[in-house]
C-alpha cells in the first residue's frame, strides 16, 4: 500500500514539475506598448473603445469582447498576397480553441469599400469560420487604419502599388481579457503560430 | 570488386542528385506564386481557396491548366476573390510548375514544353 502511495505522490510531483517547466518556458508575458512618461510613471497601453459591424450584421463593441482573450489580424477578401495564408493560420487557431469559450478571433478588413457585410459573411462561411467564435469586422476605413497603426502597431495603409491596393502586416496579435497586447506572431510562419498557440494557452492558464 | 563499388556509389549519387533536382523550379514557383492561397500542402482553405489534391485540373482537365495559370479565374463563390493570371511565366516555367503539381497531387503525368506551347496557342 505504501509503495502505491509513493508512486502516486511521485507521479504528482513529476506532473507538477512538468507543468511548471512548461509555464516557465513561455511566461511571464510582456505588456506590449506600455511606456513611461518623463516623470517615470508607467502608461498602460490597451486597445481603445470601438464600434464595428460583424459578418452577421451585428454591432459589436469592445464590450462584446469583455472578459475574453482576443486573437486579432488584419486582412481583406480580395488580397492576392499574404491574407489567405494568414487566414488559414487563424482557422488553425480557431480549431484549437473551439471548446474554450473564453477566446474570440477578430479579423478586421482594411478594405470596407469592397468588403461589404454580405461579402464578409460569404467569405467567413466558405472558409469555415464559426460566427460564435470568429468575427470579421467592418468599420470606417480611417478608424480601422488608425487602430491598426496606433493601437495594434500593425503597419497598414492604402498603397496603389501593393498587391490588391493595400499594404499591411501579416501579424496575428494576442490580447488579454483587458484588451492589452500580450504577444504576436508572424502569420506567414506556421512555426511562429505554433508557439503563439502555446502562448495563448499559457495566457489562458493565468486566469485559472 | 573495388571498381564495382565505386561505380555503384557514383551511380547512386547521380540518381539521388537527379531526384533532388527534378521539381526544384516548379516547387519554387509554386511557393512564390501559388501557396499563399492553395497552401503548402495544396489543400487550399475551405470552399474559398480550392484544394489541388486530386483536383480535376490535374486529371481530366489537365489540358486547360496552362491557360488557367496564364489568365487566372474569378472565384465561383465571391466577386472579390480572384485567382490572378501569371502571363509573364515562360513556357518552361509553366511546364515545370505543372509537372510539380502533377507529381505532388496528380497522377504523375508529365507535360512536355511542346504541349504547353500548343495549349498557349489555343487559349481562349
Amino acid at each position: 500500500m505504501k509503495k502505491i502511495h509513493f508512486i502516486f505522490v511521485g507521479s504528482l510531483i513529476l506532473i507538477t514539475s512538468l507543468i511548471s517547466c512548461y509555464k516557465s518556458d513561455i511566461g511571464p508575458l510582456p505588456f506590449i506598448g506600455d511606456r513611461e512618461d518623463l516623470a517615470g510613471n508607467r502608461i498602460e497601453h490597451k486597445i481603445r473603445p470601438f464600434s464595428f459591424t460583424n459578418q452577421e450584421g451585428e454591432t459589436v463593441t469592445n464590450a462584446t469582447y469583455k472578459n475574453k482573450i482576443h486573437v486579432v489580424d488584419f486582412f481583406f477578401t480580395s488580397c492576392p498576397a499574404i491574407c489567405p495564408y494568414v487566414t488559414a493560420q487563424m482557422k488553425r487557431i480557431q480549431d484549437h480553441i473551439t471548446d474554450y469559450g473564453d477566446v474570440m478571433l477578430i479579423s478586421h478588413t482594411v478594405d470596407p469599400k469592397r468588403d461589404s457585410i454580405a461579402v464578409l459573411k460569404e467569405y467567413a462561411d466558405k472558409i469555415g469560420a464559426d460566427p460564435n467564435i470568429w468575427h470579421f469586422l467592418r468599420g470606417p476605413k480611417d478608424k480601422i487604419m488608425e487602430m491598426a497603426n496606433e493601437d495594434y502597431f500593425v503597419a497598414a495603409h492604402e498603397d496603389e502599388y501593393a498587391p490588391g491596393g493595400f499594404d499591411h502586416s501579416g501579424k496575428i496579435l494576442l490580447l488579454d481579457k483587458q484588451a492589452k497586447i500580450r504577444g504576436f506572431c508572424d502569420g506567414m510562419d506556421p512555426e511562429s503560430v505554433s508557439q503563439f498557440i502555446k502562448t495563448l494557452d499559457y495566457l489562458r492558464s493565468t486566469y485559472e | 570488386m573495388n571498381k564495382l563499388i565505386v561505380f555503384l556509389v557514383i551511380a547512386l549519387a547521380v540518381c539521388f542528385s537527379c531526384q533532388q533536382e527534378k521539381y526544384t523550379q516548379g516547387k519554387r514557383i509554386y511557393k512564390a506564386l501559388c501557396s499563399n492561397c492553395h497552401m503548402d500542402d495544396g489543400n487550399g482553405l475551405g470552399q474559398m481557396y480550392p484544394s489541388l489534391q486530386k483536383s480535376v485540373y490535374l486529371y481530366d482537365k489537365m489540358d486547360e491548366l496552362t491557360c488557367l495559370i496564364r489568365t487566372g479565374r474569378q472565384s465561383s463563390h465571391l466577386s472579390t476573390v480572384v485567382m490572378p493570371g501569371f502571363s509573364n511565366l515562360r513556357e518552361a516555367e509553366i511546364s515545370n510548375l505543372i509537372n510539380y503539381l502533377s507529381h505532388e497531387w496528380g497522377d504523375q503525368t508529365i507535360l512536355p514544353i511542346t504541349s504547353i506551347r500548343e495549349q498557349i496557342e489555343n487559349c481562349p
